[in-house]
């Protein structure tokens, strides 16, 4: 059981480490996007997404650092985790 | 020129100076002050990499799918950030392929051991004091057998019966059938929410499709080969619906507006089953039972309504929304979605043959009740004895009834 946590929390870890990559890459977008003194029409949709990503993994990644640290908790939040890129992923293609 | 004509003539000039100048500032406002140098390609470049790292964490995401639920939207997205629309076009486009996919049994067999280790760990979560066996080490009896017989009906899946879009998908990514031990599925399955003797599933997101290889050649369960063959050409259904965008049931309301039903889950059984035993009985194998009986014998009253065509598109591509408006032209507004709100196979059947009734309709009713599906589903027959006895107690009130 012990070993099942440790796996757990260590699954979390690393989704909480990629995801802050994400998030940092996201942030160098967004801010490129900002202080660009022309902004190309057909690159909004694209910011809208990040956007939304951004507000989403931010949100996850906050959750999952201040977050219960029992097990199911844990699970709950890898749980959501899925969901979220499942909602990236419907919106990319769109 | 006279003194007025030459003031006229200044005074257009101006007006058309003005003009320009008013235009040139409409096109200033709209193009923007002139590019940095390198700019756009800065900002191009980084949306490309935050896209691509998303790409990536989203496929990451998947790889965990099978460890954790995920619930599926009724309105909108999973997580409500979506537009219903956005996510209305986005099932429609289906799925060219599945996100995973085996190119031969032993590919997923591996895929298995994968879901063995899984399945495993989620189960220690629920139930920590369980001790498991390895359920994958097993050799499986008869595993091969049963993968020929699925070559044989995958033979079955063709434009004819997918059209031509999914059976494209389907031929450029085949399903794979792998045959398991009894054990690794009863924990496969538990731990996937398959209550019951489930003996074989589509893995969702890939084409690889586990049998119990123990559990169907059991002669008391499964006393024939069409009952085998049907059970492969079940799945299969579910596979190709994969494909085509049928895992998310939902249709366009009277105004236009996209409509998502949490609880249809019944009726893409119900409609697979139909298929999948039209399909097996049409190649000469008649399988002596019905999976999901009430589920399919409502599949099959719609399909008597609205016709097989447009019955298998909307199972198909997910879009009920033709079903929608030819159900309700038949049978009045509002009852496609009172069937589709009736929340299980059952309370469907009850209430479509009410209003199969109400509408006059008895002559067609029987007529379909005659089908060899639905006889062999015998919901209806139930569904008489039940009546019969109801109208035995309304007439004599004091009568015992069931057993003593």
């Amino acid at each position: 059981m012990e070993d099942l946590m440790e796996k757990t929390f260590e699954l979390e870890s690393e989704t909480r480490m990629k995801v802050s990559e994400s998030i940092s890459k996201i942030e160098v977008a967004l801010s490129e996007w900002d202080a660009a003194k022309r902004k190309p029409k057909k690159l909004e949709k694209r910011i809208e997404y990040l956007q939304l990503s951004h507000k989403l993994l931010s949100g996850w990644a906050k959750e999952s650092l201040k977050g219960k640290k029992d097990l199911q908790s844990a699970v709950d939040r890898l749980a959501r985790f899925t969901e979220i890129c499942d909602t990236l992923e419907s919106q990319r293609a769109n | 020129m006279t003194g007025p004509e030459l003031k006229r003539s200044v005074g257009d000039a101006v007006g058309a100076a003005q003009d320009v100048a008013r235009q040139a500032q409409v096109v200033r406002e709209r193009v923007g002050p002139p590019p940095v140098a390198g700019e756009g390609r800065r900002v191009r470049t980084s949306v490309a990499a935050a896209a691509d790292s998303l790409r990536s964490l989203a496929a990451y995401g998947r790889t965990m799918n099978p460890n954790f639920s995920v619930s599926i939207p009724t309105t909108g997205s999973p997580t409500g950030q979506l537009s219903a629309e956005a996510h209305y076009r986005s099932s429609a486009r289906g799925h060219e392929r599945p996100e995973r996919t085996f190119a031969t049994a032993e590919a997923a067999r591996a895929h298995s051991r994968e879901e063995d280790a899984a399945s495993r760990a989620l189960f220690m979560l629920r139930y920590p004091e369980a001790r498991l066996t390895d359920s994958t080490a097993t050799r499986v009896p008869r595993a091969g057998e049963l993968e020929r017989m699925a070559d044989d009906v995958r033979g079955w899946f063709g434009p004819g019966v997918l059209g031509r879009s999914v059976a494209e998908r389907f031929v450029r990514t085949p399903p794979v059938v792998t045959g398991e031990t009894q054990q690794y599925f009863r924990l496969v399955a538990a731990t996937n929410g398959l209550i019951g003797q489930t003996v074989a599933l589509q893995y969702p997101g890939t084409n690889h499709i586990a049998v119990d290889a123990e559990g169907i050649f059991e002669a008391d369960r499964y006393p024939s080969e069409a009952e085998r063959r049907c059970i492969l050409a079940h799945e299969m259904f579910h596979y190709s619906a994969m494909l085509g965008g049928g895992y998310s049931l939902r249709w366009r309301g009277p105004n236009g507006e996209p409509v998502f039903r949490e609880v249809l889950s019944w009726l893409h059984e119900g409609m697979t089953e139909l298929h999948a035993q039209q399909m097996t009985r049409g190649r000469g194998h008649v399988p002596p039972t019905v999976s999901y009986a009430a589920e399919t014998t409502v599949s099959f009253y719609l399909q008597q309504l609205v016709g097989a065509d447009v019955l298998r598109n909307a199972y198909l591509t997910g879009d009920l929304s033709e079903v929608r408006r030819l159900v309700d032209r038949r049978l009045g507004a509002g009852t496609f979605e009172a069937i589709a709100d009736a929340g299980s196979g059952a309370s469907a059947f009850f209430y479509l043959r009410g209003r199969l009734g109400e509408r006059g309709m008895p002559a067609s009713l029987a007529s379909w009740d005659r089908d060899a599906i639905v006889r062999t589903a015998g919901v209806v027959e139930e569904h008489r004895e039940a009546e019969e006895e109801r109208r035995g107690a309304e007439r004599d009130p004091n009568a015992i009834h069931g057993s003593r």
